[in-house]
């Protein structure tokens, strides 16, 4: 069977894109401290994918420093997807930023690959209108299609004459088959380009690195990744949900996406099976109907599945009025579209405990799914002088739990001059509580502008209206933090004590304009 | 069966025979998940008990000493969920020995889902730490001690007691002093606790413990007579 011929748009820097930044000024979109995306603008200043925050930073002092919204990545990308809805509608969705359809009738209707590639390109820059560029690859098979789409110039297209997809793939570097292991082991055995290793004999690959083997051999001989089934997935996978009362807000899809996945990959693992591509479909109380591929090189997982669902939803529920559904959305089913044998998943092979973070990424979206997905936050290592600086919380990510935990097995960052001596508070007030300091003689200790202490602090009492007088029994400082004297509006000068009360609290103050407050306490 | 003609000595020897080929296949050293050495005192069995409830009060370090006592059980994996801390010093915790790649933290769900909640948390997660104000309902607190018991997890209640019932293991931290503070001079070093432990299934009296929490060194440890106090506190007396 032939090589499913394949268009792949894609838009480039999709992150900043969605994210309405334009692409001209250096822009970086950030997820566990690193660099996911970058403009134009930003990698001219020698930003790159994979950098840490402070050396982005360091290398483009302007940069513009974005958390990445995966959410909307997702939903500002069904506009495109929905426009090309006119052209076929067997897109599929590879991830936000890029999709892929088999051109061969689509081709045909509107006069060969060249002709519909323009009416690509026009219908999505009619979408993107300036703020983003669109690329357009043809091939055959996705794989080589999106490298077609990357050899393409913006707003442009770069079509491979049908049969000669091996051969633009051979000078590719192994590195595009995005597989770090396995890349790792070809190039040190001389192996560099996709056609020295599609040169190798299939049986060969298969012997020395099985399955996966197998799969990257055949898309470096510009096959398809799996071999196309001849026969349609049984109809009995699908799962549908009927959802009463219908779902308006996105929140309350979250859940049902989770559940419905969970059930479809009990329902695949059972006949052993894996799912490449699965249709996303759901129906509103008035009867219209959505439909959407997505794909996923490799398989889906479980916790992949529910993303795309929640992300599809979300797209549908919150996307652009002319394609929004008109009433809630009253039943969603996942069909797989195309499966494949599962050829085995090896489980914490890399030192990972898999069982451990899936079960705590199930509860962390049931969670998130009551009260919100900002309500469940995980630790992110940052850098700062003050204590809630060194640490910043981000919304949990269930798909990428696994990453957030080697994330912080990275060595903390260098030490911050200035930064308190551990043991540090465990207690963080983000609101400082008000204060009042005493001396002896019942006033209020000032420290002055050069830093020292009108007189030695003796009482301590906390809140707006405090309750009483805690007596001081030992203190230290003052320790002065200027920060960001540069910048006027972010700059502070704030003088911090230590202070020990005679009920063995130790709790952190800091004094700021002539105003005294409890920065954190060592409980 | 055993022949009456035997005599006592030797069916012992035969019971002993078979014994190893019969034990549970879960055995009690499994249910645990670790703690610290200088902790272990605290716990009937050396460790936390998989499926109980534990109490932490106490006028000075009880939330300090809930992520000490579930530093070692994260440190070889399991995960830790917080619900209700919304003012945490991760920095504090990540000092205490807490991994804090397992580490979720729950902000404070409305009254009426909390239970719902901490539910799905004890499903998951192999130490739940719980920070509450208001007692909480007995039907609810019932479901959670059985379902913790079910899936073998730990509760840690960090505040005024508020179960219905009393906890397995209950924790009151009854003295706090900290050290390397002066009049105007030196940095908070170390803390010492007395710590109150009281086991439901041990008729044996309240254990009282004192702890460095954290020693100069910034670990848990016993205080021993012999241990050298912190140098600070002899500057801080002298000046």
């Amino acid at each position: 069977m032939a090589v499913t011929r394949t268009m792949v748009v894609w838009c480039p820097d999709w992150p900043i894109v969605a994210g309405g930044h334009p692409l001209d000024e250096p822009v970086a979109v950030f997820h566990a401290n690193r660099v996911v995306a970058c403009s134009p603008a930003a990698r001219a200043n020698g930003v790159a994918q994979g950098l840490r925050r402070r050396s982005a930073q360091a290398r483009c002092p302007a940069l513009v420093v974005v958390e990445r919204d995966r959410d909307a990545e997702a939903r500002r990308f069904e506009a495109v997807a929905a426009a090309l809805d006119a052209i076929t509608p067997r897109i599929e969705i590879t991830r936000p930023g890029a999709c892929a359809f088999p051109t061969r009738g689509p081709s045909r209707y509107f006069g060969g690959d060249a002709s519909l590639a323009d009416r690509v390109l026009v219908l999505v820059a009619g979408v993107l209108a300036d703020t983003g560029t669109v690329r357009v690859g043809v091939a055959d098979g996705p794989f080589a299609a999106g490298l077609a789409a990357r050899r393409a110039p913006d707003g442009g297209a770069h079509l491979v004459v049908a049969g000669e997809s091996p051969g633009f793939l051979a000078p590719f570097a192994v590195g595009v088959l995005d597989r770090p292991e396995l890349t790792d082991v070809l190039m040190r055995l001389g192996l560099g380009t996709l056609g020295d290793f599609a040169a190798l004999d299939a049986a060969d690959v298969i012997g020395r690195f099985g399955a996966a083997g197998r799969a990257a051999h055949r898309l470096a001989s510009g096959l398809d990744e799996v071999p196309p089934a001849t026969t349609e997935p049984p109809a009995d996978l699908e799962v549908a949900v009927e959802l009463d009362p219908p779902i308006e807000r996105v929140d309350q899809a979250a859940f049902v996406a989770k559940t419905a996945a969970d059930d479809l990959d009990r329902r695949l693992g059972e006949r052993g099976a894996v799912c490449t591509r699965v249709l996303i479909g759901a129906e509103t109380e008035h009867g219209e109907r959505r439909e959407r591929l997505w794909r996923h090189e490799g398989s889906l997982t479980a916790v992949a599945v529910a993303q795309r669902v929640r992300w599809q939803l979300d797209g549908w529920l919150n996307g652009a009025p002319a394609t929004r559904p008109s009433g809630g959305l009253s039943r969603l089913y996942l069909r797989p579209d195309e499966i494949g044998p599962a050829t085995g998943r090896q489980l914490g092979f890399w030192g990972e405990q898999t069982a451990g973070v899936e079960r705590a990424a199930k509860a962390v979206a049931r969670v998130q799914g009551l009260l919100g997905p900002r309500a469940v936050t995980m630790a992110e290592r940052a850098g700062g002088r003050q204590p809630h600086d060194q640490l910043a919380l981000v919304p949990v990510d269930g798909a990428a739990l696994a990453d957030q935990v080697h994330a912080l097995d990275a060595p903390p960052s260098p030490p911050w001059p200035g930064q308190l001596p551990s043991p540090s508070p465990i207690v963080v007030h983000h609101q400082p509580l008000p204060a009042q300091v005493l001396d002896h003689r019942r006033h209020p200790v000032e420290v002055s502008g050069r830093g020292l202490v009108s007189a030695a602090p003796c009482w301590l009492a906390i809140g707006a209206e405090p309750a009483g007088w805690l007596e001081i029994s030992g203190w230290a400082g003052p320790w002065p933090l200027d920060e960001r004297w540069w910048d006027v509006a972010h700059a502070r000068r704030r003088a911090r004590f230590q202070v020990v009360t005679n009920d063995g609290r130790a709790r952190l103050l800091g004094l700021e304009r002539q105003r005294w407050w409890v920065d954190a306490a060592y409980e | 069966m055993a022949s009456p003609e035997l005599s006592l000595v030797e069916r012992r020897a035969r019971i002993d025979t078979i014994a190893p080929h019969i034990v549970p296949v879960t055995t009690a050293g499994q249910q645990l998940l670790p703690v610290v050495p200088a902790l272990a005192s605290l716990f009937p069995r050396a460790g936390l008990q998989r499926g109980t409830v534990v109490s932490l009060a106490g006028s000075g370090g009880a939330l300090s000493l809930a992520f000490a006592v579930c530093a070692a059980a994260s440190a070889e994996g399991s995960w830790l969920a917080v619900v209700g801390t919304e003012r945490l010093g991760l920095a504090a915790v990540d000092e205490l020995g807490v991994h804090l790649g397992r580490l979720v933290l729950v902000d404070a769900p409305p009254v009426d889902q909390w239970g719902t909640v901490v539910a799905t948390l004890v499903d998951a997660f192999d130490l739940v730490l719980v920070v509450t104000r208001e007692p909480i309902d007995a039907g609810q607190a019932r479901r959670l001690t059985a379902k913790a018991r079910e899936r073998g997890s730990v509760i840690l209640q960090v505040g005024r007691w508020a179960w219905p019932d009393a906890p397995d293991v209950r924790l009151d931290v009854i003295e706090c002093r900290w050290d390397g503070l002066g009049e105007g001079h030196g940095t908070l070093t170390s803390r010492q606790i007395t710590v109150t432990a009281v086991n439901r299934r041990d008729a044996r009296p309240r254990r009282k413990s004192a702890l460095w929490l954290p020693d100069t060194e910034g670990t848990v440890s016993r205080v021993t007579d012999a241990g050298a106090e912190p140098a600070a506190v002899t500057l801080a007396d002298a000046g």
